[in-house]
């Protein structure tokens, strides 16, 4: 699953068009758009907005092993053209004085930048970083659900210190939406990052179909994780699995013969 | 390939860390204040870091040279470790690295003129004995050296340093270094070795026996002590065979009298890494093998482990003089 997290409805209007995301009319606390594959959700200015808006709906999807996250939106800079698009490195908290880092794991498609997060707008502008409002409440709170690599922003610049062009939301998405097909690269590279990471998990239909056979003591649904998670990921699937365990009623055989199928597959490396 | 370089502010014009800039003009530069920063927070996955690993300049304040583990050494009564990087440019999947730290990114401590400081100071501590120091405990000690010029620096300051040794431990063939200066006795470069199949099944971007045997070889003839590491050592079918093909493969290449020491233990982890890489690498069959816990450490069963030990030590004094033996014994 990959969410997209922006603060305005025009920073979100060129993805909820470029996906066909539609609006959920289920749910209450914060705009919420998606299909099959992804999710936006429309948090509102400032970082505790964002912050709250990431664990808003990572609670709402708690069965989804493996989630990848982009927060999306403008950004204030000194010196980079208007309409310029970066892949955040370095995400500066102005108070808590605090710093993360995105990490790079694949070929962005972006130049890099910093980017400081202020508690109000601001028009001082510093030719080391851009400036916004939600990256670092959106990082922050982000992690707690999903490891680094899969928690990006991406910030487009609105304004500079020789054009402040003011608020238009018509705009801010023609602004984004120039840059819509190397958005979409970039989530597709994220989406095949989290795939490799959602492959090496057991499935919830493939955990249950063996757990059902038998009543497995909490220690030895541990010990069935492990021998899960190596089988599954080598040639077998559950369905060959539960074949080989057809006859077998309780959890401790099933354990025996499914940690014998183990060492015979890993004697030989 | 670098992903990223991020560097500490208070190295960025250190001439160490300038010239690994040099060699990066095309990847992005981020400054830090710590390497901490980037290297510590939980929240990472270090099996995805791997494939693509950024490279960290920073320096090493405390804590530069630390005392080997029990049991670490080749005989003599002082081993000390020092680590001028953090994390291997190589994956090997039997390797505690893997589970040791929570980002796969390389730290490259600049600082050599400190490291450097603090092994004299350990080397007076002792004296006149010989004092060993282990160089490649976190990361190869040469596999990165025309980025790192690690041996360019340290190999003649130890040459210098009386009663200092140094063992330079390595599955690299970057030994051009070496061949540009003096031999010094009291430096061993130590090559490891698995046989072909474990090469092949678990050292990830290693490079070949054949290259590694090449490079030892030349290395040798060049007047260098040589040592080998055969460690660890891992079961399967036919590993005492292939055991013997890489014996065979190694001393028709160099002669065993030009052999500094070997050494040779079996697959092992410490309980707490094991669990960690285990629970990044749930399809390794490696970690689903026969394993037990043993002295906080898993490995194989101690008859097995025994046994493995016992027909490869016995395939090795064919070859070997039994002085230059050193068993890795882990285990009371």
């Amino acid at each position: 699953m990959l969410i997209w997290i922006t603060a305005l409805h025009c920073e979100a209007k060129p993805v909820i068009d470029f996906y066909r995301l539609k609006k959920s009319p289920a749910h209450r606390g914060f705009d919420l758009y998606q299909n099959d594959d992804m999710c936006l959700v429309v948090s509102g200015i400032g970082k505790t907005s964002a912050a709250a808006a990431t664990a808003w709906v990572a609670a709402l999807l708690p069965s989804y092993t493996s989630i990848a996250w982009i927060n999306l939106g403008i950004a204030g800079a000194a010196i980079q053209d208007i309409g310029s698009a970066f892949w955040i490195h370095k995400i500066t908290s102005e108070s808590p004085r605090q710093h993360y880092f995105p990490v790079p794991t694949f070929t962005t498609g972006f130049d890099s930048s910093a980017c400081t997060t202020l508690d109000e707008a601001s028009n001082e502008y510093h030719p080391e970083t851009l400036f916004d409002m939600e990256a670092s409440g959106f990082f922050s709170t982000a992690t707690r659900f999903s490891s680094a690599e899969f928690i990006h922003c991406l910030k487009i610049v609105s304004d500079n210190q020789d054009q402040q062009p003011g608020f238009d939301k018509a705009v801010i998405s023609a602004q984004i939406n120039q840059h819509i097909d190397s958005i979409d690269k970039f989530a597709k590279k994220l989406e095949m990052l989290n795939q490799q990471s959602i492959n090496l998990k057991i499935s919830d239909t493939d955990w249950h179909s063996i757990l059902d056979r038998a009543r497995f003591s909490m220690t030895q649904q541990a010990q069935l994780k492990t021998v899960l998670g190596f089988l599954l990921n080598r040639d077998f699937d559950a369905e060959t699995l539960i074949r080989q365990v057809s006859g077998l009623s309780s959890s401790r055989d099933i354990l025996k013969q499914l940690n014998q199928i183990r060492l015979d597959e890993s004697r030989n490396l | 390939m670098v992903s990223c370089i991020y560097i500490e502010t208070a190295v960025s014009d250190h001439p160490r860390a300038q010239k690994i800039l040099d060699r990066y003009r095309q990847v992005p530069v981020v400054e830090i204040e710590h390497h901490g920063e980037v290297f510590n927070p939980r929240a990472q996955n270090f099996r995805l870091q791997k494939s693509n690993p950024a490279l960290i300049i920073s320096s090493k304040h405390k804590r530069r040279v630390l005392a080997a583990p029990e049991g670490y050494g080749l005989g003599v009564k002082h081993n000390y470790y020092f680590s001028h990087m953090l994390n291997c440019l190589y994956d090997c999947r039997y390797c505690f690295l893997q589970g040791m730290y929570p980002s796969a990114h390389q730290v490259i401590f600049v600082n050599y003129e400190d490291f450097s400081d603090s092994i004299t100071e350990t080397v007076e501590l002792h004296a006149p004995d010989p004092v060993w120091f282990f160089s490649g405990y976190d990361c190869d000690s040469l596999a990165y050296e025309p980025v790192t010029r690690f041996a360019e620096y340290f190999v003649p300051f130890i040459a210098r340093t009386k009663n200092a040794w140094l063992e330079l431990r390595t599955k690299s063939t970057q030994v051009r270094q070496l061949l540009k200066i003096q031999p010094c006795e009291r430096v061993v470069t130590a090559f490891s070795f698995t046989d072909a199949h474990s090469h092949a099944k678990l050292e990830h971007g290693v490079p070949s026996i054949s290259k590694r045997i090449e490079a030892m070889k030349t290395l040798s003839e060049a007047g260098w002590p040589v040592g080998l590491r055969f460690d660890p050592l891992v079961y399967y079918d036919n590993f005492a065979q292939s055991f013997a093909q890489l014996l065979e493969q190694i001393f028709s290449a160099i002669d065993p009298n030009r052999i500094h020491s070997v050494s040779l233990g079996a697959f092992r982890l410490p309980k707490d890494n094991f669990r960690q890489i285990h629970r990044l690498y749930p399809d390794e069959a490696l970690f689903a093998q026969n394993l037990e816990l043993n002295n906080a450490m898993m490995s194989y069963p101690l008859s097995q482990e025994q046994s493995m030990i016992k027909d490869c030590e016995s395939m090795l004094m064919n070859y070997i003089n039994p002085d230059t033996y050193f068993p890795c014994e882990w285990y009371e």
